[in-house]
Order: C-alpha cells, then structure tokens, then sequence
C-alpha cells in the first residue's frame, strides 16, 4: 500500500510541475522593441507636479521611452546635477535647470549642444514661439552662444497690489515708479489701519536679494559692470538701496524672516497693499475664492521702473542634457515634449505652471483662466537675467547678507553695499 | 607565551582596526591634505595653498562670528536642555496618573525630522499670526520679533533645539535615576534625612556618570546645529544665527569651494576635539 501513496504522489507533484511551467511559459513576454529609460532631475512642488501631468500624455504616446522622476529641494538639486555631471557617468539625462547656473554649467562643457543634437537624430526646433528671453538665458554665452538648454518654466518676477485700494484713495494704478510705489504704501497704511503698506522678502540669501534687484536695477544701478567689475556700491544703488529700505518700513514686522510663504500668506489675506516682488506660482489662486479673500481685488502688473524703464528680474527654469548622458535622443524627445506648445498648455490649465511660449500666453482659454497672463508675458519679453558670472552663487550669498545688515540698521546703506562690494571684488577674481 | 597573546590579541582587532582607518583616519587625512589646496570642483582647478585657506577663513569676519555664535548656541542650549530634561526626569521618576500619557508624548519632539519642526516653530515664531505672539498679547505682553531680533533670533534656536532634544536628556537621566537601588533612599529616610539631603547626597552623586556621558552627547550634537539656522533664517538677520556647519555647507555643496570646505571640516573638528579633550579630562568619566 505504501509504494502506491508514494506512486500517486510523485506522480501528482510531476503533473502539478508540468502544469505550472506550461502556465509560466505561457505568461512569459513575447520579445518587445528595446524599452528605454530616461532618468529625470527636477525640482521639486510645482515644477514637478507639472511634469506628472506631463507624464500621464507622455506614457500613452511613447511607450518605448519610460520616464523615471526623481525630484529634490533647490540646493539639494544643485548638488545632485552637479555631481552627476562631473562624474564620468551619468545618473540624469535630462535636468532642470535654474538660469544663475547656466553660466556655470556652459562654462564647465556639461550640456549637450540641442542644435547639433536636433540635427543628428532629425528633430526640429521651433524658435519662433519662444520668448527670446528665456531662450537667451539657455545660451552660453549668454544670448549669441549655441542653445544649450530650453525654457520649460517662464518664471518672471511681478509686482501685485490692491487695486480696490488703489482707487479707494485715488492713487492711479498701475504704479510706474517705485517712488509712487512708496507713495502709496504710505498713503494706504496711514488710512488702512488693518494693512500693511507694502510686504518684502528679506530672509537673507536667495529672497532678500530678489527682492531688491528689481529695485536696484529701476535706479539704474547693477552688481557687475559690463568689464566685469564690481560696482554695488554706486551712489544709484545706494539710492536705491534706500528707497528700498522706505519700502521695507511699510511691510509687516519680522519680514528679516520672510519669504515665499509669508509673502502669499499676507497677500491671500488681504492684509498688504502691496506685494513688491512676486512670481507666477504665488499668485495663481488669488481669485479661488477657497483659498483667497481678495478674490478679483488683486492686480498684477510689470514691476515698476524708475530712473530707467521696468526691469523685471528673468528667473526661468530650463532643460538640458549633461554631456555624458547615454540616452540623448530620448533626452531630446522628452525635451521637446515637455516644452511643445500643447503640453505647456495644458500644464498652465492643469496646474497654473508659467509657459515660455508666446501663443500660450496668448492663447484664449488659457487667458480666461489667468487674467494676468498678458502682463506676465509683457513682464517676461521686458525681463533682465542675473550676472552671467559663474560665481553668483558666492555673489548673491555676500549681498544677501550686508543687504539683511542693512536692513536690520546694523550697516547704513552706504556701509553694507561697500562692505559687499569689496568682498564681491575678492570673489569674482576667483 | 604572553607575547604570543599579544600578537593573537592584536589580530583579532585587526578587522575593527581596519575599519577604523578606512572610515575615519582615511577620510580625516584626505580633508586635512584637502585643506591645503584651493579646489574649485566644477572647474576642476587645483592648485595648492599651503596654509592661506586658514589665513583667509580665520580673518574672515563671518566665519569668526559663526564660531563664536556656534559656541554661544552650543553652551546656552546644552544647559537649557540638561534643566528641562534633568527636571522632566525627576517628575516621571515618581508615578503619577496619567504617567502611562505622558510619557510617550514627552519623547514625541525627539523622533519628529528636523524639517518638520522647523515649519511647526517657523508658524509659531510668526510676529502677526503666530501663537507665541498671540499668547503674549493676550496677557498684555508686547509682541516679540523671534527670529528677527538679531539679539532674539539666537535664543530662538536655542528654544526650538531644547523643545526637540529635551527629551534624550530627559530619557537618558530618567532611566539613571532608575537605576538607584530603593534601598539607600529607604536607608535615608530611616535614619531621617530631608528631601534635599536625599536628593543632595544619594540622587545627585550616583546620577552624575549619567549627566557627564548626556552633557558631552549634547555638547558634540549641538555643535552641529545646522537645520535651524538653515530652514527659519538662512544664518540671518544679518549674521546673527551664522553657525559652523551652516557656513561648511555653503562653502562645499553650494559654492562647491572643496578645499576651504575641508579647512572649516578641519577646524571645526579641532574645536570639538579640543572642547570634548578638556571636558573629559575635567569631569573624569
């Protein structure tokens, strides 16, 4: 009786064996075309959010390419993408770039040239829709080298404001000048005891010195001479320097600290008159009434000017692909996609995300939307880039913090933008 | 025989030596040989210095003032930390009835990502919409300006890293405290010593190895004060909460500058080193 149970047994483990095979073999992938993959760096929130919806259209029409995203913090992606580049393999095929680090970047010969790229494999490249700005900023050197990068994010700084409180007081709008500017904030904040006349970024670093170039620039002074000098301490930025500090008094206290998410939340709030420096991604909501309480009261306008006309501050985001990337034509591809005039349509629809083509801006349901749009545009065709220096890392570092001495009173203006520009000198020789 | 038994001692650390030098003694002489070169690493330049990397940094304002903040902070929040935490410990050594509730929560801050505590204080600090502020003004108080105040942003660190680390001191002295035999307390109080006496001549003395070791825990850990700083000021307003690391990090990952990056690694670590040599040396642990 034993030797038949052990029969049955090693028969039924053989047929369950053989059926199992037949099921793997038959489940087993018939041989498909290569799958490639690209790997992404790109910052991270709304840059990335975009590039999701991206994506969704993305995976339906190129299924051979798959897309693997990684995103990172600003400086966490500066870091990644910088190591990446500089070693003999590539980890990322197509990065995001903010526009101070092309300089650097082109320097170093770590982006693939996009014409000669596009020539090699077929593609075209529509210049035509671009505006020149951002395309400019993808060149090194700036605007006359070979195009190194494409504008994804047409990011530009804009200035907001009350516009109900403008005509309440009877101060025409939009302001031109950043003296009616001041003028106004003091008007609305002696007559407004529930807002702040203006609201600043002054944490020190990055926002404090967005915030001020604007300004800086409008009086007609700069950080770099066209020689290459330094020249921050030129009687029309300490001018300017103290205009900006006049406004600064109007803002809310503890602005030394604030940045992005203090600006939004004093101007969804209703509670500045006016926001001196904001981007495209802060002001999308302010007619959602869920989330704003000055719905259709805000209006966005071209930063002002002042002794020379309106220089809005350029602070795009571009894509490129490192020279040692493996997969450049898919790179290329993904580029192309990303920045074609349908996916950034629908990436400004579906997430507000700033286009840097001109028919976008123009498009009509797209301006239905974001009634702004015209004025960004205008912003982004009339915008100025940083320095083009490779050190404006270390540059902005340095007058990030004598403009946060200043502007806590421990320097007058007179002594930090010296003090700044002398250890601007020292940096830039290197 | 016994030199047989040295040989074969000695092999047997042979693989924890190893290591040792791999991670530590090798990486340590790579930043110092570093130190001596200017090293922009996207431009792939190197050049040699000699000593004008220390030269430079050691007269460079900022970075004396980001030594001496570094200090201040290390010095104001390792006290801070040693009083609550030293405090809280001797309130749960006793039980009490919602012991069990308390307990956890009191560990709660300590296992929450630095990012995240950042953003919660960044809300609370806030001078218009914060709660600090608003509690403040509720009994009458002025409003302050915490991480404006040049004066004031410094102790604000000092605030938000005793709320978070409180909690290890207090564990660490907590679970000293119980490891007190009963006995000698019940010794005591047979022979009719008063509460401070007690706590004066058995708590204290045979709680100290404890408080040395979390002492010298605290002091090399909030050397390292880095995300503070970075995440509610950016070092600001003005220099007033520029640290050490915070200045190390800009220097190396956001100026990619490798070789003054190495010196302040070196000089910082000479610091430590320095502070934790005659901390031990002085409390004998």
């Amino acid at each position: 009786m034993k030797g038949v149970s052990k029969i049955i047994l090693v028969v039924v483990i053989v047929i369950i064996l053989i059926g199992a095979l037949a099921v793997y073999f038959s489940m087993a992938p018939t041989p498909k075309e290569e799958v490639v993959t690209i790997k992404v760096a790109a910052p991270a929130g709304y840059h990335a959010e975009s590039i999701k919806v991206a994506l969704e259209f993305w995976e339906k029409e190129y299924p051979n390419i798959k897309v693997e995203l990684s995103t990172f913090g600003y400086h966490d992606l500066y870091e990644k993408i910088v190591l990446s580049m500089r070693e003999a393999k590539a980890v990322y095929d197509v990065i995001q770039i903010d526009d101070p680090w092309m300089p650097e970047f082109g320097e170093a010969g770590w982006l693939a040239n996009l014409d000669e790229l596009a020539k090699q494999y077929g593609f075209e490249i529509d210049y035509d829709d671009f505006v020149d700005t951002a395309l400019w900023v993808g060149r090194h050197p700036y605007k006359t080298g070979p195009q190194l990068a494409l504008p994804v994010c047409g990011n530009v700084e804009l200035t907001a404001y009350r516009k109900d409180l403008f005509e309440k007081y009877g101060i025409p709008h939009p302001p031109k000048t950043w003296s009616e500017v001041l003028a106004a904030a003091k008007k609305i904040s002696e007559n407004e005891p529930e807002v702040y006349g203006t609201v600043m970024r002054g944490m020190r670093g990055n926002p404090i010195v967005s915030n001020f170039l604007p300004v800086l620039w409008a009086f007609g002074g700069r950080i770099i001479d066209d020689k290459g000098n330094a020249v921050v301490n030129s009687p029309e930025a300490i001018e300017a320097l103290k205009v900006w500090l006049e406004l600064a008094k109007y803002s809310p206290p503890g602005i030394e600290s604030f940045s992005s998410d203090e600006v939004k939340a004093y101007l969804y709030s209703g509670k500045a008159a006016i926001a001196t420096e904001v981007w495209p991604g802060w002001v999308g909501k302010l007619d959602d009434p869920t989330v704003s309480q000055v719905v259709g009261k805000v209006e966005v306008c071209v930063p002002p000017g002042e002794k020379t006309s309106p220089a809005p501050m350029i602070g795009v985001w571009l894509l490129g692909i490192p020279h040692n990337s493996e997969h450049k034509k898919e790179a290329l591809q993904f580029i192309l996609f990303l920045t074609s005039k349908r996916i950034q349509k629908l990436k400004s629809l579906y997430t507000g995300y700033p286009p840097t083509r001109k028919s976008v801006y123009e498009d009509e349901t797209v301006v239905n939307k974001y009634r702004w749009y015209p004025v960004q545009l205008e912003a982004l065709m009339t915008s100025r880039p940083r320095p083009r220096i490779t050190q404006w890392a270390k540059v902005e570092s340095i007058l990030g913090l004598y403009l946060s001495k200043a502007l806590i009173g421990e320097m007058t203006p007179e002594e930090a933008l010296n003090a700044a520009n002398k250890e601007i000198t020292e940096a830039l020789k290197g | 025989m016994r030199r047989k038994e040295k040989y074969l001692s000695l092999f047997f650390l042979l693989p924890s030596l190893l290591i040792y030098a791999l991670l530590i003694i090798y990486p340590l002489y790579e930043t110092i040989h570093l130190s001596f070169y200017k090293y922009r690493y996207i431009e792939k330049k190197i050049e040699f210095v000699g000593l004008r990397n220390y030269e430079k940094l050691l007269s460079y304002e900022l970075f004396q003032k980001a030594i001496i903040n570094t200090l201040v902070f290390d010095v104001m929040a390792t006290s801070l930390q040693l009083l609550t935490g030293f405090t809280l410990a001797l309130i749960f050594s006793k039980s009490f009835k919602f012991r069990p509730i308390f307990l956890p929560l009191a560990i709660l801050p300590m296992v929450m990502p630095a990012a995240v505590v950042c953003s919660i204080w960044k809300l609370m600090f806030d001078y218009r919409f914060g709660i600090l502020n608003n509690i403040l003004a509720s009994i009458g108080l002025p409003r302050l300006e915490w991480l404006t105040n040049p004066h004031l942003a410094m102790i604000s660190m000092v605030i938000v890293d005793t709320w978070q680390y409180t909690p290890f001191v207090f564990l660490v002295l907590l679970a000293g405290l119980q490891s007190i035999p009963r006995e000698l307390y019940e010794a005591a109080m047979v022979d009719g010593a008063s509460k401070f006496d007690i706590f004066k001549s058995i708590t204290l003395p045979l709680l100290m190895p404890h408080i040395k070791i979390v002492v010298l825990l605290r002091i090399i850990d909030t050397f390292k004060i880095f995300t503070k700083p970075a995440l509610l000021t950016g070092g600001g307003p003005g220099d007033a909460t520029e640290t050490l690391t915070l200045f190390f990090y800009k220097e190396a990952f956001r100026f990619f500058e490798l070789g003054t990056g190495a010196t302040v690694s070196v000089i910082v670590t000479v610091i430590v080193g320095v502070l934790s040599i005659l901390y031990l040396k002085r409390v004998r642990l």
